[in-house]
């Protein structure tokens, strides 16, 4: 054979291959070509089908009511210093946070939602109990919360910490953090001053957690921006990250510990938490299976961080160890979920993923049993389940949204949407790669005018079909493209279906009503500690936080069994709080075999006579004390 | 990029035929123990160490540290193994460059990033087998379609050390969660050799090609490095010390110097041009991806004009048309476009310039 026929030969396995990587490569109709080709699920739903098709299809449908309900609240940002003027809406990007809570013991659902602009006031949506709400935030005294010269609010997080029956409220800020203690759900008495909170933070996320199992709730502030920054007076313009994906010149980290008398003590760097990286979200379980809590910090600008609890005398931090902590990317949120119902909480990051520009992918960490070290082994499974490209992703949460029995993931996304002909990707390719003195100093940082950044970017529904997930966001509903923060899930009508919550960045609060195929089981807990004021010893903090049920049934009699696991947690996500209750989506035809909860003091209970369709109220009394 | 060997007047590159066999294999199972070695204790080791260091100085060893001194040491005694081999050969000089690069890199900085292992595999292995890194899987394809195809074109047995740097820049420039962008990318990249030439060159560099390839064709899928290494200035230094010493000896130096110093007032002119700082547009030079890109892709002798002036001049040409990327289009990959335009186009230009020259000389 001449050189020219094999150069010829060579030629036609190369155009081949440059074919196999247009079509392997293609968004539109070539990847239906090879998905078909390939024999793959397909990874989105069709948009075009009307409501009876998709409650068939999909077995859910979420219609946007927020104005029906009443409720008209819009986020605003926070307006910095003037040095940091060209960068605005880099610098700026956060503080639309949503929790969902019953903190008139009602038993049925609130929301707090909080705003960032100087007086702006955070709006406490009470509900009417029909289809309603109403804002008392103003009138139970939790809205002046951005007052001048006291910093921009990023989020709040919900906990009974006093265990005197109704849950209190904690709003992290850029600025001076705030508590506000519950009085029967009738108003609120500000006891910042009282709690020893720190003077100054720059947080955007916080968690409730008992770390030492005393019953009573301790507190978890993550810093961002670094503490010495005063993003209203700056002394200098080098605070931005030293790095896109190792920068430890952040935020630091407060473990505060509840002292029982209204005071909290800081004990931090005792407890061996020395991270200063960039954290945006922060969740805590039980995931080494010790008892005691964990905690996990999602990072933006570098790599997650997990933090062992070691019998509630340390933490260590151990990420690199359990997989999470050794590729770094831009974490914006943690979210738990028992996504394969196998009994294990998964742990899903969500991350970056511009198309040609930042492809880190979002994260679904799945236990893969132990280390040497004896700590959880993770393996990364977005990709292979069909949940890794949610755009510039922020809150995600884990949620039955259809009622068959598995979670669902709902992920908002979008950064800064201006100009939608204009973006701002390849300057921040300039300044990205740039050394430690160039990229952490915002002079340096090109000024994004009107441009957008990863903005209009289409939401993520992900409906769990068992072996991988569907993306039916549009086709059920949810199709709005706002700068999506925060999600927080609730049955917020007392009707056994997750709604839906969103607050946006600079955009309206978006509240999505659930409609569930009918005939489609479901049961609730509501779990309550048995610890009371003065007489916290061996039990468990009064809002059960760190409760877990392990739920098993069947569909049908002769169903084969299956399981889910569930936590009790206040803040998770990004800068968001589900509620209290655990709602277990069961299919059809359900027949519970077993509720098993394991209270943070140790006890177990186990009901066995379970009535799916209830909200079964569960008091710690009654449960076993653990053997010694 | 693409080995950095002196341009040699055979247009195959041969595998050394000094090496024997025996001596071949008895090196290669010592480096498969050394590397499996290294693998199998550098955890516990690492745990080991920091545990120590920690109780002797009661302060807190970076959890890195460890893995970088194993990994130096761990190429030290790979070199001395292979001593005779490769520091005789300067063909293996910029890929045994760019693996030091590489294993401290991913020591320090995880730049392997590696993937998570599809169930089957987790299953066959018994769950040892967790994750694999898609370089090296990017380093097997290339080596091994260079050997297809090269036995297949040549004749002959191809010497392998482009065809593994070929990998080695595939594993490191693209950016995917996905393991069929490398393979394809490897693939492409080395095909390209054997198909986009003109008597015995080939016209573009092979993971230039390959990588500008994929962005067009998968962008959905793919991105380029843009970040790594933690924007230290030292990273920068390091590889300007390594890859300057080794360019000289290679007698290429002046490639990357002379892109640099383009490169530098084009940021001036850029800066001009758009009212950024000019820090802001020096900045990307700064950036490893840069430093691999200037010592390592535009320097192949394979896809280079032949003269010193003429190699000074393609890479001033390529700043500048990295800098019209930039300007006129807000290019993200102009690095990559500025060389996928440029060097086929200067090389085309010297092949027609030579044969003139030479018709010329005939006709004479």
């Amino acid at each position: 054979m001449s050189r020219s026929l094999k150069q010829a030969t060579i030629a036609v396995v190369f155009v081949g291959l440059l074919g196999v990587a247009a079509i392997r490569g293609s968004t539109g109709r070539l990847a239906d070509v090879w998905r078909r080709v390939s024999g793959q699920a397909e990874s989105r739903a069709p948009a075009a089908l009307d409501d009876a098709e998709v409650l068939r299809r999909y077995g859910f449908r979420l219609n946007e009511t927020a104005r029906d309900c009443g409720i008209e609240f819009r986020h605003e940002a926070a307006t910095l210093d003037a040095k940091l003027v060209h960068i605005m809406p880099l610098v700026n990007p956060m503080g639309a946070a949503a929790a969902i809570v019953d903190f008139d013991g009602d038993g049925w659902l609130d929301m707090y939602v909080v705003t960032s602009n100087e007086g702006g006031a955070n709006g406490l949506y009470r509900n009417r109990h029909d289809g309603t709400f109403e804002d008392v935030a103003r009138e139970v005294g939790v809205a002046d919360v951005n007052l001048p010269g006291t910093g921009a609010c990023m989020g709040s997080i919900w906990a009974d910490y006093d265990n005197d029956g109704d849950p209190d409220l904690f709003v992290y800020k850029w600025g001076r953090p705030e508590m506000f203690r519950n009085h029967e759900g009738k108003n609120f008495e500000r006891v910042t001053d009282r709690a020893g909170l720190p003077e100054q933070t720059n947080a955007n996320a916080a968690c409730w957690l008992d770390y030492d199992r005393d019953g009573r709730l301790d507190l978890f502030i993550a810093g961002y921006w670094a503490d010495d920054v005063n993003l209203w007076t700056l002394d200098s313009t080098r605070m931005m990250p030293e790095s896109f994906e190792y920068a430890k010149n952040g935020g630091r980290k407060y473990l505060l510990r509840n002292l029982g008398d209204g005071a909290f003590e800081d004990v931090t760097e005792k407890m061996g938490i020395t991270s200063t990286r960039w954290t945006l979200g922060v969740a805590a379980a039980d995931l080494c299976g010790t008892g005691f809590p964990d905690l996990v910090l999602a990072n933006d600008y570098g790599v997650s961080e997990f933090y062992a609890n070691r019998g509630g005398e340390r933490f260590e931090e151990v990420g690199y160890e359990t997989g999470i902590g050794v590729a770094p990317k831009s974490g914006m949120s943690v979210s738990f979920g028992d996504v394969l119902n196998e009994g294990k909480l998964a742990l899903y990051v969500s991350n970056i993923t511009e198309p040609a520009n930042l492809v880190q992918g979002n994260n679904l960490w799945v236990p893969a049993g132990e280390t040497a070290g004896g700590v959880p082994r993770y393996l990364n499974q977005a990709g292979a389940l069909n949940i890794e490209r949610g755009g510039w992703s922020w809150g995600a949460k884990f949620g039955d949204l259809n009622n068959d029995g598995r979670l669902d993931l709902y992920l908002t996304n979008g950064y800064v949407s201006a100009n939608q002909a204009k973006s701002y990707w390849y300057d921040y390719g300039k300044i990205a790669g740039g050394l430690k003195g160039l990229i952490g100093d915002a002079v340096y940082w090109p000024p994004i005018g009107d441009q957008s950044l990863a903005g209009y970017q289409p939401k993520c529904v992900w409906l769990n079909k068992g072996g991988d997930f569907i993306d039916v966001a549009v086709a059920v509903g949810a199709a709005d493209v706002y700068d999506g923060r925060a999600v927080a899930l609730g049955d917020l009508f007392n009707r056994g279906v997750l709604d839906v919550v969103v607050a946006n960045q600079k955009g309206p609060l978006l509240l999505y009503r659930n409609t569930v195929l009918p005939g489609r089981d479901w049961v609730q807990f509501e779990l309550v500690g048995g610890a009371r004021p003065g007489s916290e010893a061996t039990w468990s903090n009064r809002g059960a936080v760190g409760a877990e049920v392990l739920l098993s049934w069947r569909q049908g009699p002769d169903g084969p069994i299956r399981e889910q696991v569930q936590v009790v947690s206040a803040g998770d996500g990004y800068a968001s709080q589900s509620m209290f209750r655990l709602h277990f989506g069961l299919g059809e035809n359900a027949v519970i075999e077993r509720a098993t909860i394991k209270w943070p003091s140790g006890r177990t209970r186990t009901l066995v006579d379970c009535e799916p369709g209830v909200v079964h109220h569960v008091e710690e009394a009654d449960s076993e004390v653990p053997s010694p | 990029m693409s080995s950095n060997s002196p341009a040699v007047s055979n247009p195959c590159p041969r595998a050394s035929d000094q090496e024997g066999w025996l001596g071949f294999t008895l090196r290669s199972a010592a480096t498969a123990l050394l590397v499996g070695g290294y693998y199998w204790v550098r955890e516990p080791l690492g745990r080991s160490v920091g545990g120590w260091y920690s109780r002797a100085t009661g302060v807190t060893l970076d959890a890195a540290t460890p893995r970088i001194v194993s990994v130096v040491l761990l190429l030290a005694v790979l070199v001395a193994v292979w001593r005779r081999v490769v520091l005789r050969d300067p063909r293996f000089h910029a890929p045994l460059l760019v693996t030091t690069i590489l294993a401290v890199g991913d020591a320090a900085f995880n730049i392997l990033e590696n993937h998570p292992a599809p169930p089957w595999l987790v299953a066959a292995t018994g769950g040892v087998v967790l994750e694999y890194s898609p370089t090296f899987v990017a380093i097997v394809v290339t080596m091994f379609a260079e050997i297809v195809l090269g036995r297949f074109f040549w004749g002959k047995w191809p010497h392998l050390a482009s065809a593994y740097v070929s990998g080695i820049s595939v594993g490191i420039l693209i950016k995917s969660s996905q393991l069929w962008p490398f393979v394809l990318c490897g693939l492409i990249s080395i095909a390209s050799k054997y198909v986009l030439r003109i008597g015995n060159r080939h016209l573009w560099n092979p993971s230039n090609f390959g990588v500008t390839m994929m962005l067009l064709l998968a962008p959905a899928h793919v991105a380029s490095l843009s970040v790594q290494a933690g924007n230290n200035g030292w990273a920068v230094v390091i590889i300007w010390l390594l890859g300057g010493l080794i360019m000289y000896r290679l007698g290429r130096f002046h490639i990357p110097l002379a892109f640099t110093a383009a490169f530098i007032p084009l940021a001036f002119l850029r800066s001009y041009m758009t009212g950024h700082a000019w820090q802001t547009e020096i900045a990307p030079i700064t950036s490893p991806m840069f430093q691999l890109y200037i010592f390592f892709m535009i320097t192949d002798p394979k896809t280079t004009t032949r003269t010193w002036r003429r190699q000074v001049l393609v890479a001033v040409l390529v700043a500048a048309m990295e800098t019209f990327c930039r300007l006129a289009f807000k290019d993200i990959h102009s690095l990559y476009h500025a060389l996928f335009v440029i060097g086929p186009a200067t090389n085309l230009i010297e092949i027609y310039a030579d044969r003139r020259a030479a018709r010329a000389a005939t006709q004479v």
